[in-house]
């Protein structure tokens, strides 16, 4: 029984009498049985009844035995299956034939029915295993197809080769178009890789083995990538390699999309800032052993936040697209996405190191100069305006330059030196291009420990507020003050304002050092008291982080309900470039301040990028008007701007205070327009609680009097 | 009941052939053979030993009748189709020396010895032999031998 059917035996012979004794002994023995009395009969009968055994006589009419044997073995279901053939007493040549034709096995008539009965119980049992040799070796090459698996073996004395059906798929060929011997495989092999493979086969010839990765090129064309693996085989007398290649082309193409993605940055196509720190890792080595220079400049776009929050994000991509595009075309960047060959980086130029920022990497560079030239050059690329739906930008950038081996020789040191110029360049006003220079290296480091002490000092309340007036001519009277911290570092001094200002906003401790800043206000309102007019106020400076704080109000409020001082003691000042970057937001800020009795003025007026008319819609009291137009005041154009901002706060309904006035000419010239809340070195220099209150109870006269020279 | 008891004795061989062109000692009938084809199992009244009786009957009276055709027009092709198959048949019956002369013409034909008429008829007697033997056994009776003859001339 072939599982839990019955064997089913199809009994060929024209002789009825042989067909009904072997129904009659295969019914005996469980199986079942169908006649046909002639070839032709067995043929079709074959095809229905699908027979597990077939009992074949060799004498028949129309079709004879061996005939019906081969056709039956022509066919793929009759491969297997088991064939009897019914021969004649002593007819060895019938024997014979029946080996040639392919039967399995033979009985002679008269058929002693015992010896059948186990005859076929043999037969049956060996072409079950046959079956299960088949379907493993379907099973195999199913797999091996799976797989993209091909196998061989080289019998090398012989030169004479293996290879199995798949194998030749790998190639994309047939057994016959392939080649026999083994360096047939070095037709097929891509050009570059021949050399690499023939080494190889060189090797397995004397019976090294080898593991080999390499692209073969198909008959129409196309380039696939194996991988191959070939060993000696063991316990073989005569010198064998068995090998197994493997079409890994989607491995690799996948791992060449991951590194697409793992060293490039989406957005631009450009190579991203790992990629770029490994390429300065080659060409940094390249220098060396050349001894030969490169550079690398990263140059940053000018407040590209603001450009991002006035156009949208999807135009600040595109923005920054256009920008990638042409540095790379500028510095004439033809690398590809990804290598040609297998392994190795290209020598890219070009790469995008973060948001707003590039990098470039210039190997084998001339003179310095050259390299600067090339900076400017870039700035000017930055610079052409852009063209985006309904409009045309201009941007401004800022590079810093870093070059090996003067500044550094090690590849993550020349990146930091050119960050560090960089940062140099956007601190200073006028500088765009800067060149790292050991200085900066230094600046850089103190830096770097100041940071580290502000943070100390902000937990440790070593920063102190000091406090100047605002005077108001027509009291004349000190109308309120403005609060300023000043940090004494314990080694250094005291460290000038815009220095850890700026760096406490850049780290993000402007918060927590705003924070102390007011409760140290409100500590010293609370302690100050009654020595205060009733409209008195102390103006606190607010940056742009301070004020885009979700939790700007409630820390205000808690503050100030904390020391328990009224919120109309306070006025807090905020630049033009802060309240413009959101308006909605800016609006509705404002209003809660307003609404709290809080008031706010605007800083450094005319240096920033205010909308007139969004101006109206703020809650803004004060306008005050930078020190750099205070200083312009013998010029008739600064005059004019000076006069058209104290006319605009009138007409607004806004106070106008004058910052950093220093003369008496230019404090009447304001007089004479109308300004009569002024701040400056003419009148005060920020002063401690004390020197205030005592200035407050009438203490030195610093308060103006026509004409009189400032006092000291 | 005798004849039943010499059916049963095969060993003394009680049908051998007084056909000269026979080996002394070969039988006409081999019961032991007979009855123990597949389906009879030594039973005289297995359904299946009347279906096989009556196909050789059938068989064997054309196949004389073609052999002795084929003896008279000197048709080597023919006779040694048909002793071919005479002789796997009638030794799976026990005719034993009918099978043993079947076996002999046709070897004879194979060597290319020339034919012998007297083997045409030495076949024919053999077969006689074994028709008598059957009706003597009671295998078949007259009737159904006679039923069986007469189906193969309609």
């Amino acid at each position: 029984m072939t599982g839990t059917r019955k064997i089913h035996v199809l009994i060929v012979d024209d002789d009825p009498l042989t067909r009904l004794m072997a129904s009659e002994a295969l019914r005996e023995s469980g199986y079942s049985s169908v006649e046909a009395e002639d070839g032709l009969r067995a043929l079709a009968l074959f095809d229905t009844e699908r027979p597990d055994l077939v009992l074949l006589d060799v004498m028949m009419p129309r079709l004879g035995g061996f005939d019906v044997c081969q056709h039956l073995r022509a066919r793929p279901e009759g491969q297997l299956v088991p064939i009897i053939m019914l021969t004649g007493l002593d007819d060895g040549e019938s024997v014979e034939r029946a080996f040639q034709v392919g039967a399995t096995d033979f009985i002679s008539k008269p058929i002693n029915w015992t010896l059948l009965r186990f005859r076929i119980r043999y037969v049956l049992r060996s072409a079950q295993v046959m079956q299960e040799l088949v379907r493993n070796k379907e099973s195999l090459s199913s797999a091996q197809r799976i797989a993209r698996l091909g196998s061989w073996e080289w019998f090398v004395n012989e030169d004479r080769v293996q290879r199995s059906a798949q194998y030749y798929r790998l190639f994309g060929q047939q057994p016959e178009t392939f080649g026999e011997r083994m360096e047939a495989l070095l037709d097929h092999v891509y050009g570059p890789d021949r050399a690499m493979v023939q080494a190889a086969l060189k090797g397995a010839a004397k019976g090294v083995g080898y593991q080999l990765t390499y692209r073969v090129v198909w008959p129409d064309g196309s380039v696939r990538t194996v991988l191959e693996t070939a060993e000696p085989a063991e316990g073989s007398v005569d010198l064998l390699l068995e090998g197994s290649v493997q079409d890994i082309t989607e491995q690799v193409d996948t791992q060449r999309r991951i590194r697409q993605l793992a060293y490039f940055d989406p957005l631009t196509g450009l190579p991203n800032r790992e990629f770029f720190r490994e390429s300065l890792l080659s060409a940094v080595a390249r220098c060396l052993r050349n001894d030969s220079c490169c550079a690398v400049m990263v140059l940053d776009i000018d407040r590209f936040a603001r450009i991002n929050d006035s156009l949208g994000p999807e135009r600040g991509d595109q923005v920054l697209q256009v920008i990638g595009h042409r540095l790379r075309e500028s510095m004439g960047d033809r690398t590809p996405a990804e290598p040609a060959g297998v392994g190795g980086l290209p020598r890219l130029k070009v790469a995008r190191l973060a948001a707003d920022e590039f990098g470039v990497l210039i190997s084998d560079v001339g003179p310095v100069e050259e390299v600067i030239e090339v900076a400017y050059r870039l700035l000017e690329v930055v610079r052409a305006p852009i063209r985006v739906p309904g409009q045309e930008i201009t941007l401004a950038a800022r590079v810093g330059v870093a070059m090996m081996p003067e500044h550094a020789t090690e590849a993550d040191a020349l990146l930091k030196a050119a960050e560090t110029a960089l940062n140099r360049a956007k601190r200073s006003t006028g500088e765009q291009v800067a060149l790292f220079s050991e200085e900066m290296k230094v600046a850089a480091f103190l830096r770097f420990t100041l940071e580290g002490d502000l943070r100390r000092a902000i937990g440790e309340d070593e920063l102190q507020v000091f406090y100047q007036p605002i005077v108001d001519l027509d009291g004349p009277r000190v109308a309120k003050v403005e609060a300023l911290v000043r940090w004494a570092h314990l080694a250094r001094g005291t460290v000038p304002p815009p220095e850890f200002i700026s760096l406490a906003e850049e780290t993000g401790m402007i918060v927590p050092l705003t924070r102390a800043v007011i409760e140290q206000v409100c500590s010293d309102i609370a302690h100050m008291g009654d020595a205060l007019p009733p409209d008195f106020r102390v103006s606190i400076n607010l940056s742009g982080v301070n004020f885009m704080d979700p939790h700007l109000i409630p820390t205000i409020r808690a503050v100030l309900g904390e020391a328990q001082v009224p919120p109309s003691r306070i006025e807090f000042e905020l630049t033009e470039t802060v309240l413009m970057r959101d308006l909605d937001y800016a609006t509705a800020t404002l209003a809660q301040l307003r609404d709290m009795d809080i008031r706010v003025a605007v800083d450094d007026f005319g240096t920033g990028y205010s909308s007139l008319a969004y101006l109206r819609r703020l809650a803004v009291n004060t306008l005050k008007i930078d020190r750099s137009f205070i200083g312009e005041l013998h010029d008739s154009q600064g005059l004019a701007i000076v006069e058209a901002v104290i006319g605009l706060a009138r007409s607004l309904g806004m106070d106008v205070v004058a910052e950093g006035v220093e003369t008496p000419a230019q404090l009447e010239a304001l007089r004479e327009r109308g300004c009569h809340l002024i701040q400056g070195y003419l009148f005060a220099r920020p002063m401690s609680r004390q020197a205030l209150l005592h200035l407050l109870a009438g203490g030195p006269a610093v308060l103006p009097q026509r004409g009189a020279a400032r006092p000291d | 009941m005798e004849s039943c008891k010499k059916m049963l004795d095969t060993t003394t061989l009680p049908f051998t052939s007084h056909n000269s062109a026979c080996e002394p000692r070969a039988a006409v009938l081999d019961l032991a053979v007979l009855m123990s084809l597949p389906g009879v199992s030594q039973r005289r009244d297995a359904p299946v030993l009347k279906r096989l009786l009556g196909i050789f009957v059938v068989e064997m009276n054309r196949n004389i009748g073609l052999l002795q055709d084929g003896f008279a027009q000197g048709d080597r092709e023919q006779i040694g189709r048909l002793t071919h198959r005479m002789k796997s048949s009638a030794l799976a019956m026990g005719a034993m020396c009918l099978g043993a002369l079947a076996l002999r013409v046709d070897a004879n034909l194979k060597a290319g010895v020339p034919l012998d008429p007297a083997d045409g008829s030495a076949i024919a007697m053999a077969w006689a032999d074994v028709r008598q033997a059957l009706l003597d056994e009671g295998l078949l009776s007259p009737d159904e031998l006679g039923s069986i003859e007469a189906s193969i001339g309609s």
